[in-house]
Order: C-alpha cells, then sequence, then structure tokens
C-alpha cells in the first residue's frame, strides 16, 4: 500500500481533539470519587462518600424530580407541536413555506438570556403565578424551533406520492398522517425528541427567569456552586454524564431500528 | 351497447397561466387498454391524475364507470392509481402495502388474506412477503404496486409511466406481464407513457396527446398507417417528411409538388387542402426502396448515399437529394456503399400527405 504522509499526523490529531473534548469529563468523574474535599492533585483515595452523601439530599430529589417533569412535559408538547408545524409548513406552505420555516426557527438564534427575560416580561404582564407551568412553556418556546428544523429536514426527503397513494387507496387526512407520514417522520420525532429532552433538562437561564419556588436539577447544581465546586458537584456531574451517555446510546440505537424500515 | 369506463368531456386543467389539459373528450370502453402516450409536458398525466380524482379539473366532466367523479376519496372509489415511482409504503412489508387499500374498506381479516394471497399468487409474489420494498428489485417493487393497486378490484386502474425505472430488458418483460395481468383481471387499464414502442406493444387505442390536447385516437395499427398529422407520424415510428404544394385534389388523393418531383398520396380524416397549399408528405422509411433503378416504383427518384447504418434486421440508409434527406431501411445487408448514386422510391398507397407543420419544416433532423 501506499503510503500516506498525512496518516500519522490525521492520527495524532484525531487524539488531540478527543482529549480536548473529554479530558474536562474524565478529570470531573475521576475528583467525585477523591477523598479530599478540594478538587486538587495529587488525589488522595478512593471513596464513595459523595455520592453518598447526593444520596442521602432530599432537596435534590425534589429537583431531579422537577427537570424530569419538566423535561418530559416539554418533549411531549415541543414534539406534538413543532411536528404538525413541519407537516403543516411542508403540505401547505407553497411559496411561502420557506419563509415561514425561517420565521420559526429564529428563536433558537435568539440568546437564551433574552428568550428568558422575554418570557419573565411576557408572565408579569398577564400576571402569571411562576411555576413549573411557566418553566415548561419557556422550554417549549426554546425547543420548538429544534423540532421543526429536525422535522422539516426529514420531510426534504419525503415523497408526496406516498401519500396519494394512500389517498387512492381510500385513507382519510387523519388515517394517512398516522399510517404513512408519521411512520416515515419516526427518525425525525425521535431525535427530535432526544433533542428536547437534553436542552431542557440541563436548561439554566430559561429556567432561573421562569420558574417560582421550584428548584430543577441544573439550577441547584448552579446554586451549590456558589460554595465552590465540591465533590458532591463531580459526582452529580458524573451521575448526569453517565446517563445521558447511555440516554444517547439508546437513543440512537432506537433511531437506527426505525431507518431500516424507512430508508429507500 | 358499448359500455364506457371512462368518459370526459371538454375537460380543463390549469395550473397558473400554464394550460396542462385544453379542453379534451374521450371515452374509453370497458375492459379496454388505453395509452395516453405523448411527450413530456403533453397534459398525459395531468388527464390521469384527473380521472384518480388526485387533480380536480378546472373545467368539464369526467365520468367513470358512469358516475360523475365525486371530489371527495374514501376506499370505495372506481380507480387506482399505479405511480410512477411505486409510492410503496417504506415502513410496511410487502403484505402490509398489498392489504392496506382493503384494510381501508374495512374488509375482514380472512377475506383480506385470501385476497392478497390471490394477488400474490397472480403475481408470483408469495417468496417477497414478509420483506421491506427497499429489499426488493425494482421489478419486484412494481409488482407489489400493481398488486396493492389491483387487490382491491377497481373499475379502472390508472398507470402513471409505471415502467419508466425499469431497464429495458426488465421493462420489455414487464410489459409482457402487464398485458397477460390485463387480459387475467378483464378490468379496464388506462397506461400513460412517452414511449412510442411500449404504446404500441400494449394497447388497444392509443391516445396521441400534443400542447393539452389529443390529436388523435385510434388503434395502433390506425394510428402508425393513418397518422392525421406530422406530429403523429414523427411521434410513432419514423417518419422522411417532406415540405411540398399541393398540386391536385381528387377525394382522398392528393398530388404534392416536392423539391425532387411529384409526389402522389393519400389524406388522413377530413383534410383537405386547397390547390397551391403547403403539406408535408410522409413516408415511412420502411416504405422507401433504395438501390440500382429501375424500381418499377409509382415514385422513382435518384440520389446519393450519404450513411448507412447498420442496425441487424434492417439497415438504414440515408440518401442525399438535393438539399433533403430521405431515410430508407432496407432489410439485411444493404448492398451499396457510401457516396454511390442510388435510385430510390415507394409505393403512392404508402404515402400520406398531411397538414403543414413548421415544426417538421426541412425534414426530420438526424
Amino acid at each position: 500500500m501506499r503510503r500516506d504522509p498525512v496518516k500519522p499526523f490525521l492520527a495524532a490529531w484525531t487524539v488531540l481533539v478527543l482529549l480536548f473534548l473529554f479530558a474536562p469529563l474524565f478529570v470531573v468523574a475521576l475528583f467525585s470519587f477523591n477523598e479530599s474535599a478540594i478538587s486538587r492533585f495529587p488525589i488522595r483515595g478512593f471513596t464513595l462518600a459523595w455520592y453518598q452523601k447526593l444520596f442521602a439530599n432530599t432537596a435534590l430529589h425534589e429537583a431531579l424530580w422537577n427537570s424530569l417533569i419538566v423535561a418530559i412535559a416539554t418533549v411531549a408538547i415541543s414534539t406534538a407541536l413543532g411536528i404538525g408545524a413541519a407537516v403543516g409548513i411542508h403540505r401547505y406552505g407553497g411559496r411561502y413555506g420557506g419563509a415561514l420555516r425561517s420565521f420559526s426557527l429564529t428563536p433558537m438564534m435568539v440568546p437564551r438570556l433574552i428568550i428568558g427575560i422575554a418570557l419573565l416580561t411576557f408572565y408579569n404582564l398577564f400576571q402569571t403565578n411562576l411555576s413549573l407551568l411557566t418553566v415548561i412553556a419557556g422550554h417549549v418556546v426554546m425547543t420548538l424551533p429544534y423540532v421543526i428544523l429536525i422535522a422539516s429536514a426529514r420531510l426534504v426527503g419525503f415523497d408526496k406520492s406516498m401519500e396519494e397513494a394512500a389517498w387512492d387507496l381510500g385513507a382519510g387526512t387523519f388515517t394517512i398522517f398516522r399510517e404513512v407520514t408519521l411512520p416515515f417522520l419516526k427518525p425525525a420525532v425521535i431525535a427530535a425528541a432526544l433533542m428536547s429532552f437534553t436542552l431542557s433538562f440541563d436548561e439554566v437561564v430559561v429556567t432561573f427567569f421562569t420558574t417560582g419556588n421550584d428548584n430543577t436539577l441544573p439550577m441547584m447544581i448552579w446554586s451549590m456552586l456558589r460554595f465552590g465546586i465540591t465533590p458532591e458537584v463531580n459526582s452529580i456531574a458524573t451521575l448526569t454524564i453517565v446517563a445521558s451517555g447511555a440516554f444517547a446510546l439508546v437513543a440512537e440505537m432506537s433511531l437506527r431500528r426505525a431507518q431500516v424500515g424507512s430508508t429507500r | 351497447m358499448k359500455q364506457y369506463d371512462v368518459e370526459l368531456s371538454g375537460v380543463v386543467k390549469r395550473f397558473g397561466s400554464f394550460t396542462a389539459v385544453d379542453g379534451i373528450s374521450l371515452v374509453v370502453e370497458r375492459g379496454k387498454f388505453v395509452t395516453l402516450l405523448g411527450p413530456s409536458g403533453c397534459g398525459k398525466t395531468t388527464t390521469l391524475r384527473m380521472i384518480g380524482g388526485l387533480e380536480v379539473p378546472d373545467g368539464g366532466t369526467i365520468r367513470v364507470a358512469g358516475e360523475p367523479l365525486s371530489p371527495d376519496g374514501g376506499a370505495n372509489r372506481p380507480t387506482r392509481m399505479v405511480f410512477q415511482n411505486y409510492a410503496l409504503f417504506p415502513h410496511m412489508t410487502v403484505t402490509e402495502n398489498v392489504a392496506f387499500g382493503l384494510r381501508m374498506q374495512r374488509l375482514p381479516r380472512g377475506e383480506i388474506e385470501q385476497r392478497v394471497n390471490e394477488m400474490f399468487a397472480l403475481l408470483g409474489l408469495a417468496s417477497q412477503l414478509g420483506k421491506y420494498p427497499h429489499q426488493l428489485s425494482g421489478g419486484q417493487q412494481q409488482r407489489v404496486a400493481l398488486a396493492r393497486a389491483l387487490v382491491t378490484r377497481p373499475r379502472v386502474l390508472l398507470l402513471d409511466e409505471p415502467l419508466g425505472a425499469l431497464d429495458l430488458k426488465m421493462r420489455k418483460h414487464m410489459q409482457n406481464e402487464l398485458k397477460r395481468l390485463q387480459r387475467e383481471v378483464g378490468i379496464t387499464f388506462v397506461y400513460v407513457t412517452h414511449d412510442q414502442e411500449e404504446a404500441m406493444n400494449l394497447s388497444d387505442s392509443i391516445v396521441v396527446m400534443d400542447h393539452g390536447h389529443i390529436v388523435q385516437h385510434g388503434s395502433p395499427s390506425e394510428i402508425y398507417q393513418d397518422p392525421v398529422s406530422a406530429y403523429v407520424a414523427d411521434f410513432i415510428g419514423e417518419a422522411n417528411l417532406l415540405v411540398a404544394s399541393v398540386i391536385a385534389v381528387d377525394g382522398t388523393a392528393a398530388v404534392a409538388e416536392t423539391e425532387f418531383g411529384r409526389i402522389a398520396g393519400h389524406l388522413p380524416g377530413d383534410f383537405r387542402p386547397r390547390s397551391g397549399e403547403k403539406v408535408l408528405v410522409c413516408v415511412r422509411p420502411e416504405h422507401v426502396a433504395v438501390g440500382p433503378g429501375p424500381l418499377a416504383l409509382d415514385f422513382e427518384g435518384a440520389g446519393t448515399v450519404r450513411d448507412i447504418a447498420y442496425l441487424g434486421g434492417v439497415s438504414r440508409i440515408a440518401v442525399q437529394v438535393g438539399g433533403a434527406v430521405v431515410r430508407a431501411d432496407t432489410p439485411g445487408l444493404f448492398a451499396g456503399r457510401m457516396a454511390d448514386a442510388t435510385a430510390f422510391g415507394w409505393q403512392a398507397e404508402n404515402v400520406r400527405v398531411l397538414p403543414y407543420d413548421p415544426r417538421f419544416d426541412g425534414g426530420v433532423e438526424d
């Protein structure tokens, strides 16, 4: 085989990039098992004490629970609205479709801080009591453009004659959507749900402006940081990394399975 | 009494300022294989989609199986469509695809199963049941699309260039398959293609379309032997088209002056040109004889051999006559050589005198 002078260079480059990406995460995980309360080398000894402390912290349980409620509700609402919007724009947008799509994506470009302030102003205007509901509404605003983006990208490859064929065989509008359009969109639905979940689950800024007395997990971690980076924070971080890694893996696998039936 | 499965009367369809179908009227007899033939943009697919209810006409009426077309869908519509790209449901197995229409008709499970199996037997799909469309070859996907439409027992099957995506060999094979299928199920097929050979092979009758109009409707032999216009003659088969001016007309016989002499021929339909009118004289290459003269034919001319193409069954000879080129098909190998002087000629019964059409002025480009 021909010797490729670029190959060792590329290999080194890849290793560097991976190090850059994962070294901080690795350090966090490492210090979560460190006996010392200060995150500094050298490592003193191995302990699970920080994790035990974590599991005993009831405020943290509540925050985790709140985060899950918000994330799951956000996923459900955002995915349903976004898929519907994308299909609507695709089918009925006509020559305004492109403009409509771009317009619906703009909230993605607006800084979270601005979205948070805007939402707070909006809620105040209508004298809404801030609660998890207002947080969910805020997260939907934040995640909806991503869902529309993902679903629209999938719809580009959609063959309209499939819907026509279903109509021709006697299916009504709703049946066509349920039996033809939605199954085609399945990979996009999974990807969009995953995206919304992750975005919502670790959101601090929008939550900060839209929540009342309820704390979510990222808010809790944020407030714990006021006392410096404790090993306890490191252990929450490590658990979150492991959980989201597993989550991404499961999602990737189901995405592949969903795509097997729909690639042509 | 003849029964008509499809009746179109003055049907018009516009897309914005473009008139795709411009007031066409057509009847299709029950159980016939009818082909809408024409180049892309002639309105054939739009016409088919209107019969199928996928487009709503802007004017005129369409009746299928004697009933006016209802604008709303439903499983009891009399037509089913086979789409150009098959439009199979990618997330469903072959069986699920074929059963879809029956499920929409709310048939009992047992009957669905029985009918699906009948279809599989008819189309030789039995070994593909559990597969997904993307696991099938083009020809197999085609069969599934046919099965999915036919299993619902429509009165009329509409086919939109269904063989367009297949390679030549598969296309020939599927043509024969389609013919057999139509005979076996005995229902009306309305078929759209731009492939004249396919149309000739399959159809009981051919509807030739041009710019949203029907230019001729007849059996394949009528269309081929008695084209009403240069457009039809050129689109179906090969044709030498020579600009001429009429000298005399007597009934359906006419004599016209071309740049290499007077040619006698027949007039189609009710076309009766005046003396001196510009016309096109049409002779098919297989009716043109070439060789050392004299040929003892109704018309004979002399020219030089400009090109010889050996096509297997025939040789196609281009004969240069002044500024024009006459193409001739002679069986087997041609004895002459390039630049040879040669005689050519034909019998008057094979000559058609057709209305002038500027698109075919200057002979036929090759």
